[in-house]
């Protein structure tokens, strides 16, 4: 699945210029069918705190969310979701409420900013550009964010934490897109978790696991998935370090006995099960795919 | 909802009261429980057998208690697919576990031993420091050896079936696989009553601290496991309890629930109830399910041993 190409070249887009073409591939034109089909209704709200202006200034240029607007066009809903960008108050994320707006914090567009390299960096042995360290949170966030509101509003059947099927969902997704804009959204993503999982206090209590339980169930799915593509994050013939994938878990990742088995597997066999064969336009997901949405990659 | 998991469930859990009782007692008397089966309530698609002598008391008193036979008599009004195999065996570790190859819940002498010898246990007598700043192994204020004993049987029993039911029905997972079997074991275990839910959540909650207990430090591995930590899951179970009751689970909640989880509570048992009604209601016949809600659960005594 290519679409969410679409859902990277606008997290791309915040990258001030490094892709800037990639952006400019989807034009207005372009998108406008998808967009008048989309359940999705989109509104950038204007910050107060002007420090968080220059953030809100480039996403709207960039029409962000325009474009995540059309890449889930496919999406058949029985009402309209709302996606926003806002101020949270200084916070990086508003606390789930069911139904309401599905809101892109400034906050935390201004934290993945702030934990990208200014140029390399690494998390374990995976290399990341600038670029990606931008685009895999951004993408992960939004999806994320989305598959959550919809699970309650399609009362989807959720055994086990509704917010770790949510980052189930998305990480589903950004695989299921291409091969490099997955290693490109997953390692994107890896990194700016492996950072965050730094400094994030662990609330045992709390609805939503430790953003480090978080970047294992990542990266879990991900191996799943692709084993050679993912294999740097496990450490075979090599010493474990504090990134990789534990010995302890990745088995039940890989599941090479049983590939059917794997937690990508049973993932994506719940999504076509709950979510594709119910709620997506099929036709309309193929035109989606059709379009090219990073021309250089 | 009245629903499979008020009986069937509950099945699961009368065979874990039955367990618990003789353990507790180390007397067991099957008649109580026995008495209570229903003949024509056994689901041709459970297989029962109770195998190694390593643990010859235990093998004994679960074989005589017929706690098997009650697992699958409580799941009869369950349409299962294939066969599902359950078995009591020793393991070599302290474990249950759900073989999806062989399709077979082993239920492993060295967990039920554990849990007799330590997380049943008076704190005092487990030889720790009071001097430790972790959760401490053994009974939590409040819970007596009895409930201890239930309540963790019981969780790990439905724990183990509903990987079974997942695998054997085809039920999709968008969750975690281990943090959706223990949701099913927690919502089963408040389908029949709050005076049985009270003890199997009692119980179940003091399991999983003292699985903290077993491991104070947060390493990596843990972080990584395919299982949330101990007490997330706690909290997670508890936290079902008081959404679906709060007026029963209250006491518990304000001594064990973090203040800043209750308010989600009632949403996420909202979420359980509605998975069990799209994905595993619809594999149950309404008949037996009838004359399995007519058994008699618990006992008055069963509660106060």
């Amino acid at each position: 699945m290519r679409t969410l190409q679409y859902a990277v070249a606008i997290a791309v887009g915040l990258s001030s210029g490094l892709l800037a073409s990639i952006a400019a591939a989807q034009d207005s034109a372009t998108l406008k069918p998808f967009r008048d089909k989309s359940m999705i209704k989109i509104e950038y709200k204007a910050p107060s705190d002007k420090k968080l202006e220059p953030i809100y200034q480039r996403l709207k240029a960039r029409e962000v969310l325009e474009r995540l607007q059309a890449f889930l066009a496919p999406l058949r809903l029985p009402q309209p979701l709302n996606l926003v960008t806002a101020e949270c108050g200084g916070q990086i994320e508003l606390p789930y409420q069911p139904g309401a707006p599905v809101t892109i914090c400034y906050e935390y567009v201004g934290l993945i900013e702030q934990a990208a390299p200014s140029r390399l960096g690494t998390v374990g042995q995976a290399v990341v550009t600038q670029d990606i360290a931008l685009v895999g949170p951004f993408v992960q966030f939004s999806l994320r964010s989305v598959a959550r509101q919809l699970i309650d509003m399609l009362e989807l059947p959720v055994w086990g934490n509704a917010e770790d099927a949510a980052d189930s969902l998305a990480a589903l997704i950004m695989l299921e897109v291409s091969p490099q804009i997955a290693q490109k959204t997953i390692f994107g993503t890896a990194y700016f978790f492996a950072k965050a999982g730094q400094t994030e206090k662990l609330d045992l209590g709390a609805v939503r696991p430790h953003i480090a339980q978080r970047y294992f169930n990542l990266l879990c799915i991900a191996v799943g998935s692709d084993l050679v593509r993912y294999s740097v994050f496990l450490p075979i013939d090599r010493q474990e370090g504090p990134v990789d994938l534990p010995k302890n878990r990745y088995g039940h990742c890989l599941q090479l006995a049983a590939p059917e088995r794997s937690e990508y597997s049973q993932i994506k066999y719940a999504f076509h099960q709950l979510i594709r064969d119910k709620y997506v336009d099929l036709p309309l997901l193929k035109q989606v795919r059709t379009i090219e949405w990073l021309a250089d990659d | 909802m009245k629903s499979f998991a008020t009986t069937a469930i509950a099945a699961i859990a009368l065979a874990s009261l039955a367990v618990g009782a003789g353990l507790a007692q180390n007397k067991p008397d099957s008649s109580s429980v026995m008495k209570q089966q229903t003949p024509d309530l056994k689901n041709a698609n459970v297989v029962t057998r109770y195998t190694d002598w390593k643990y010859q008391a235990l093998y004994e008193r679960v074989k005589k208690r017929g706690v098997l036979e009650e697992i699958s008599e409580f799941l009869s009004p369950l349409k299962l697919k294939q066969k599902l195999i359950f078995e009591t065996t020793s393991c070599g570790v302290i474990n249950a576990f759900y073989d999806p190859t062989a399709q077979t819940v082993h239920l492993c002498y060295e967990m039920l031993d554990w849990i007799e010898n330590v997380a049943a246990a008076s704190p005092d007598k487990l030889g720790q420091g009071s001097a430790s700043n972790g959760p401490r192994r053994g009974l939590l204020p409040g819970v007596t050896r009895a409930e201890a004993i239930v309540g963790a049987i019981g969780g790990v029993a439905l724990h183990e079936t509903g990987h079974a039911i997942f695998d054997i029905q085809e039920i999709p997972r968008l969750g975690r696989e281990e943090d959706a079997a223990d949701m099913v074991a927690g919502f089963v275990m408040l389908q029949f009553g709050s005076e049985v839910a009270r003890v199997m959540i009692k119980g179940m909650f003091n399991m999983t601290h003292n699985w903290a207990a077993e491991t104070p430090n947060i390493s990596a591995a843990l972080l990584a496991d395919s299982h949330s930590l101990a007490l997330q899951r706690g909290f997670a179970i508890l936290c079902l309890a008081y959404g679906k009751d709060p007026e029963t689970f209250k006491d518990l909640a304000q001594a064990w629930l973090p203040p800043a989880r209750q308010p989600s509570c009632a949403r996420e048992y909202r979420q359980a109830e509605n998975a069990f009604r799209k994905t595993i209601l619809p594999d149950v016949d309404p008949v037996l399910l009838k004359k399995v809600q007519q058994m008699q659960i618990l006992r008055p005594d069963d509660s106060k041993l």
